[in-house]
């Protein structure tokens, strides 16, 4: 059966069920579908009007798969009602998490006084960050759950009698964002911004005769730790706009293209300032390398920071080249 | 909730408990879905796709059931028979129901008087 509404109704229910019963039901939905049709329209090709009728018939998809799971009133969520709760906690549990650990990294920078012990304080700081989040993620589990059991005992409607226009589209395969892909990008941002603004002296070199040396310049880093939390921001609202659309679109286009407009911008004005250099690393490298080539290599670490900029740009490109690609090619 | 509903809803709940006990009694010969919601129906007893179909997967993962795929027509259908464990349970319930009915009729036979 090669009809849009169809297969947007299987793929909504679908959806819903574990993905290892996925390609199963999905067969017998549409051979299900495929019956009602026939009885209800015999040797005539079923119109759009047929199509709506019975649909309409079996029910909204979330009802439709409730059925399929057999998790109806068998415990204090259930149903309809279990669905969207598992919907709701994957997006709220991980935004969540790396929101309250952003806010006490900025925290823990903040109540940063040199000198300090090293090792202490980067065990110290992090095992707070991971408390932090795991904390945060079990509260917005607890409130959501609580949420979701007065929302059963008071028996809201959740079902739109007009489910049929509202039927997403079936992403293609190479549209689909798998949900861990934006939740790593979220860990990603977060561990590069606790690098950044908490232990920058952990990026640098090591040699016998000069011992460790920090790449980047700790004073220029504090005093203009704004851009990298405002990179950092503009890069997990992307990452959140993925893990709620789940697939390349146009619109999740042009939500990357924003943020990372503001990334670019921020990233290119953070990282091409020649202050943010330590000025020690550029004396000793050029001392490391000296005549013919190897000054030239030393010039070029000594401007390392164009070189981590150029990177930076050109990942921000790279990755928006791939989504306009995709949602360009797949979104119709 | 006015009389209709109520007896409405007490008499789908009285349907509810039978309806695993009319798709088992039904399923000695292989039959695909929309077929059994037809026997049914002419028997009087009216099942809901959306309700069958889900019972029926079910009922196969409890080993209740058996399926196969039959490609040989235009459409593929999946068709359901009972499993030697699914006849078993099916004898087992039929006693249980020739008991309930009798246990039944006494009490509304007194209720009557």
């Amino acid at each position: 059966m090669n009809n849009e509404m169809i297969k947007r109704y299987m793929y909504a229910v679908t959806s819903n069920l574990p993905a290892k019963a996925q390609p199963e039901i999905e067969k017998e939905l549409e051979s299900m579908i495929e019956e009602l049709l026939d009885a209800r329209c015999g040797d005539v090709q079923p119109g759009d009007e047929d199509i709506r009728a019975v649909l309409t018939e079996l029910g909204s998809p979330e009802e439709m798969a409730v059925r399929y799971s057999g998790d109806e009133n068998k415990a204090l969520i259930s149903g309809i009602y279990l669905i969207w709760y598992k919907k709701i906690l994957r997006i709220v549990l991980p935004i969540a998490a790396a929101c309250v650990a952003f806010a006490l990294l900025l925290s823990v920078f903040v109540k940063w006084q040199p000198p300090r012990e090293a090792v202490p304080y980067v065990s110290q700081a992090i095992a707070t960050i991971i408390s932090g989040a795991a904390n945060a993620a079990v509260q917005a589990f607890l409130w959501i759950t609580v949420i979701f059991i007065i929302l059963e005992r008071k028996k809201v409607n959740f079902s739109n009698s007009d489910f049929l226009s509202d039927l997403p589209p079936v992403p293609h395969k190479q549209a689909q964002i798998k949900f861990h892909q934006p939740i790593i990008g979220i860990l990603w941002h977060i561990a590069a911004a606790v690098l950044i603004l908490g232990f920058p002296y952990l990026i640098g070199i090591y040699s016998k005769s000069t011992g460790w040396i920090p790449v980047f310049d700790e004073g220029y880093i504090r005093a203009s730790w704004y851009l990298v939390v405002l990179w950092s921001v503009s890069e997990i609202a992307c990452e959140i706009a993925k893990l709620m659309e789940r697939r390349y679109s146009k619109r999740l286009a042009l939500i990357t293209a924003v943020t990372h407009l503001v990334t670019g911008f921020t990233a290119a004005v953070f990282f091409l300032d020649n202050r943010i250099m330590n000025p020690v690393f550029v004396q000793k490298i050029g001392a490391l390398f000296q005549g013919g080539s190897a000054a030239k290599i030393g010039r070029a670490l000594g401007h390392g920071n164009s070189m981590v900029a150029a990177i930076v740009l050109f990942a921000l490109l790279a990755d928006l080249g791939e989504t306009i690609y995709r949602a360009v090619r797949y979104d119709g | 909730m006015d009389r209709a509903e109520l007896v409405a809803n007490f008499s789908q709940e009285l349907r509810r408990g039978t309806l695993i006990l009319c798709v088992l009694a039904n399923l000695k010969e292989p039959t695909y879905g929309y077929g059994l919601i037809e026997m049914l129906s002419k028997t009087g007893i009216s099942i809901e796709a959306n309700t069958l179909y889900p019972l029926l997967r079910r009922l196969e993962g409890q080993g209740l059931l058996a399926s196969t795929w039959n490609t040989e027509g235009a459409k593929p259908r999946k068709y359901y028979n009972l499993t030697g464990l699914g006849e078993e349970v099916l004898g087992e319930l039929k006693t249980h129901w020739h008991g309930m009915v009798r246990s039944m009729n006494e009490i509304l036979e007194v209720s009557d008087r």
